[in-house]
């Protein structure tokens, strides 16, 4: 049987569940569950609600253009049934679903690096917008003075 | 040669069967008898595939083909997809179609050489016709029909239309098909021909109730006289040699 | 250049023949078409007629019962009547095949545009309406009594006579005669309402109905009642002496509360016979203020008349002569048609002795000592003289009880008494339909006739007198 895709979430759908809508230009719509299809009938886009797949892939939170991908469809034109290729085919289903993961590692990394001092120059900026609140304990004063003239320096070595 | 079949009680066997010159499907579940015929008739020649289409068995109405290709339309699944690619000669190809209009054998009709459609197929879908069936496309009505495949049935030989069609469309067709037609009816008086007989070029399966004159109709436009699957390779041959020479 | 079109007919070949046609629905020649179809197709080849045993006759549908012999022309049109297709085929012919009478079957063979086919009816029996309205006698619905409390049947007699002219009774299933009245009985209360308006026409009357449940289908909401409908003819008569009540006389323009009912048609008509006036007494205001009558035709008394002027008669006793010479006065309404010697019926007020509150108030000194009503013909009416006409009357069925002889002896009497007065009384004639008698009746009669004839003896015109119509039962 053919594991389907979820018309809004794009998880799988296996045999039995789910439910199956077709419009009457004989387009089919599937869902896995009824949460999906009440938001379909709530002519929700999948592509704004943050929890679908389609938003994700969207927003660039995970890996669209892949290789790996180009296996995963339904193919209209059948191939002719070769134990040979089978065999092949099995053992290739393991690679490609290893590179896939590898690859989303990869993707994923990439995408949180840098995020520790984007979070730390936040964090001082802030500070520094609102130092009036900090009071009037002078040892703290300095202190911060000193991180802000540390960040400073480091700044300008940047910059140079 | 022409003979008459019944599906289940049903002289409808266009619907449950599909012929051509290279392979001959039909509809699984059905008598033994129904089979036999086929069988008795093409067995040797060509495979008769046993099949299902979305699960139904109204294989006849859901596919169309010819001798280089097999359409089928996308509710198809995967199992019978490759079924068919199994049980088909390596030389057919077998192609998916996703189309709006799905019953297939009713909105196109062919031979080896054209096919006639139904006005509001898809562009794509005439392209994987022209290039799956290798057959040149007209887009064309029978007597006011758009159901192209329901009211004709045409081999390479000759063609069969509704009987209302008129003289003018018969010439038009005949032009375009490059065969003689004729109109005339099957099943004793039934004006829906691809319902009512399945033909390829040696070989035709009409209803049980068609009546003699019908059959004999039948014959003359197909050809079907002295036709033999080895004649028709003979004759082949000869136009090769024509060709070549 | 005008582009003509080349129309060239296209065709097709008949499916079943091979012959060169036009395309049709069938796609097939003429000829074969008449071959595949059944005409007869529509046609139904059994059906079922209903006869009722008793009287031997067919239902006709919806409600009609005909008389048909078997293998008869009626027969053959009630068969053919009972065949729902039939008007869309041409039928050529059609006859009786014989089958045996107690088979219960008839055989028919029709004829349809050369195609021969046979039916079979089943004759089932049923009971016909009228059948079962003899067979089940308490059947009735509705149920009208009339009643009058008088001592005599005149009313009915006369009531009878108006209800036969006026053919009031045909919907009537049973009429029974009971003490002081008859019984009318009808299968549908519509019916009865419809005679209880006719004697509301025609009597003053006063009707009260009432309904017994019979069953009750509390599914459906409808229940089964049986109706009766009471229906009470004012007890006051034709000749009747009267005396008014004060409050009744003055509202009738002040007349004289002693007063003679000179006719009862739709109310009371009354006339005071000292003054010659008259009024009259609606139903409405009779039975807001019932009275009965002071002294009846039965007590008519005869009188002799000795002398008269104008309207005062001097009369004497017809039973006192020979033994008294008492003489009374009489002012009267009849002073036109007396002579002296003729004899008259009056009431005698000086020997009576009234029960009447409305009496007991009169004054008593003002009192006529007698009151004249009509004239008689004492000699002239012989007794057993036929008559050169009669009456019809309904069937009715007696009460058992009824049966006694000095009832029926009775009953004669009125009955004579009835005929007098539609003899003397042209009005009341006019509401009835006289009958000639058979001439063989009345051969020995004509020949007395002549012998005594008196000029203003009444007498029915042989213009007032219809032919006897009825059929003369051969069995």
């Amino acid at each position: 049987m053919r594991l389907e895709k979820c018309y809004f979430c794009s998880s799988t759908i296996y045999p039995g569940h789910g439910t199956m809508f077709v419009r009457n230009d004989s387009k089919i719509f599937r869902f896995c569950r009824s949460k999906c299809h009440a938001a379909f009938k709530h002519k929700r886009n999948p592509r704004k609600v943050r929890w679908t797949k389609a938003f994700r892939k969207a927003a660039g939170k995970e890996m669209t253009i892949d290789s790996t991908f180009e296996f995963e469809k339904r193919r209209n034109v059948p191939v002719r049934y070769d134990r040979d290729l089978m065999d092949t085919t099995i053992k290739a289903m393991k690679r490609i679903s290893e590179i896939k993961a590898k690859r989303e590692r990869v993707f994923y990394k990439d995408r949180m690096s840098g995020n520790k001092e984007r979070e730390k120059a936040e964090n001082i900026r802030e500070i520094q917008k609102n130092i009036e609140l900090v009071g009037s304990s002078t040892k703290i004063k300095a202190q911060v003075a000193k991180i802000t003239e540390k960040s400073q320096q480091n700044a300008d070595m940047e910059i140079s | 040669m022409a003979v008459r079949a019944q599906f289940e009680n049903s002289n409808d066997i266009g619907v449950f069967t599909r012929l051509t010159n290279s392979y001959c499907l039909v509809a699984i579940g059905g008598s033994e008898n129904f089979y036999s015929v086929f069988e008795g008739e093409l067995g040797d020649v060509i495979p008769v595939i046993h099949a299902s289409i979305a699960g139904t068995r109204i294989v006849g109405r859901l596919t169309v083909g010819n001798r280089k290709g097999l359409l089928v339309p996308n509710t198809t699944t995967d199992q019978e997809l490759q079924h068919l690619r199994n049980s088909l000669p390596d030389s057919v190809q077998i192609q998916r179609i996703e189309e709006r209009l799905s019953a297939l054998g009713n909105v196109i009709a062919c031979n080896d050489y054209v096919a006639l459609v139904h006005p509001d197929i898809d562009r794509e879908t005439q392209e994987i016709i022209r290039d799956v069936l290798g057959v040149e496309v007209f887009t064309q009505t029978i007597a006011g029909n758009v159901l192209v495949g329901s009211y004709c049935a045409i081999n390479n030989q000759g063609g069969l239309v509704h009987p209302r069609t008129s003289v003018q469309d018969q010439d038009e067709l005949s032009s375009l098909l490059q065969v003689p037609l004729v109109a005339g009816t099957i099943n004793r008086g039934s004006d829906v021909i691809g319902a009512g007989i399945v033909v390829n070029d040696w070989c035709a399966f009409a209803g049980l109730d068609s009546t003699s004159t019908e059959i004999s109709v039948v014959e003359n436009i197909f050809k079907l006289h002295d036709a033999q699957p080895t004649a028709i390779v003979k004759e082949m041959r000869d136009s090769l040699v024509d060709t070549y020479s | 250049m005008q582009y003509n079109p080349v129309i060239i007919e296209q065709l097709i070949l008949c499916c079943q023949c091979g012959i060169a046609i036009a395309p049709n629905p069938s796609n097939m020649c003429i000829n074969c078409i008449r071959n595949e179809v059944d005409i007869t197709e529509g046609i139904p080849k059994h059906a079922t007629l209903q006869y009722c045993r008793n009287c031997e006759r067919y239902l006709q549908p919806p409600n009609i019962w005909v008389l048909a012999a078997l293998e008869s022309r009626e027969l053959l049109a009630l068969c053919l009547k009972k065949l729902k297709g039939l008007n869309k085929v041409r039928l050529i012919d059609a006859g009786f095949i014989w089958t045996e009478p107690h088979s219960k079957r008839i055989k028919v063979k029709l004829t349809i545009q050369k195609e021969v086919f046979y039916l079979e009816f089943v004759v089932n029996y049923q009971q016909c309406d009228d059948c079962a309205r003899i067979m089940a006698k308490n059947m009735w619905q509705s149920m009208v009594q009339v009643r009058q409390k008088v001592n005599h049947k005149k009313t009915f007699f006369f009531l009878e006579q108006l209800i036969l002219k006026h053919n009031a009774h045909k919907e009537t299933i049973n009429i029974k005669e009971v003490k002081d009245g008859i019984d009318f009985f009808y299968s549908n209360r519509s019916h009865a309402i419809k005679m209880v308006e006719f004697l509301g026409a025609v009597v003053p009357i006063r009707t009260k109905n009432s309904e017994q449940l019979i069953s009750t289908d509390i599914h459906s909401n409808t229940s089964n009642y049986k109706f009766s409908y009471s229906v009470e003819i004012v007890p006051v008569c034709k000749d009747d002496l009267i005396c008014l009540p004060i409050k009744i006389a003055r509202s009738l323009g002040n007349i004289s509360p002693l007063v003679i009912c000179y006719r009862v048609g739709n109310s009371i008509h009354v006339m005071d016979p000292n003054t010659l006036a008259v009024s009259e007494v609606a139903t409405s205001t009779y039975w807001r203020n019932p009275f009965i009558s002071l002294s009846t035709t039965k007590n008519l008394v005869e009188y002799y008349i000795l002398d008269y002027i104008l309207a005062d008669i001097q009369v004497a006793r017809s039973s006192d002569f020979g033994k008294n010479d008492k003489t009374f006065f009489a002012r009267s309404h009849l002073g036109g048609i007396l002579n002296a010697g003729d004899t008259a019926l009056g009431y005698d007020l000086t020997s009576s002795n009234f029960n009447d509150y409305a009496f007991d108030t009169l004054n008593r000194n003002s009192l006529p000592d007698v009151v004249l009503v009509k004239k008689s013909y004492p000699q002239k009416r012989r007794k057993n003289k036929p008559r050169k006409w009669k009456l019809k009357s309904i069937s009715k069925e007696q009460e058992e009880m009824a049966s006694r002889k000095q009832d029926a002896n009775k009953m004669e009497e009125d009955y004579e008494s009835f005929l007098q007065d539609l003899e003397e009384d042209p009005e009341l004639r006019q509401n009835v339909n006289l009958y000639k008698t058979s001439p063989s009746m009345d051969i020995d009669t004509t020949a007395e006739e002549s012998t005594a004839e008196e000029e203003d003896f009444p007498e029915v015109k042989l213009e007032e007198l219809l032919e006897d119509l009825t059929l003369e039962d051969s069995t």
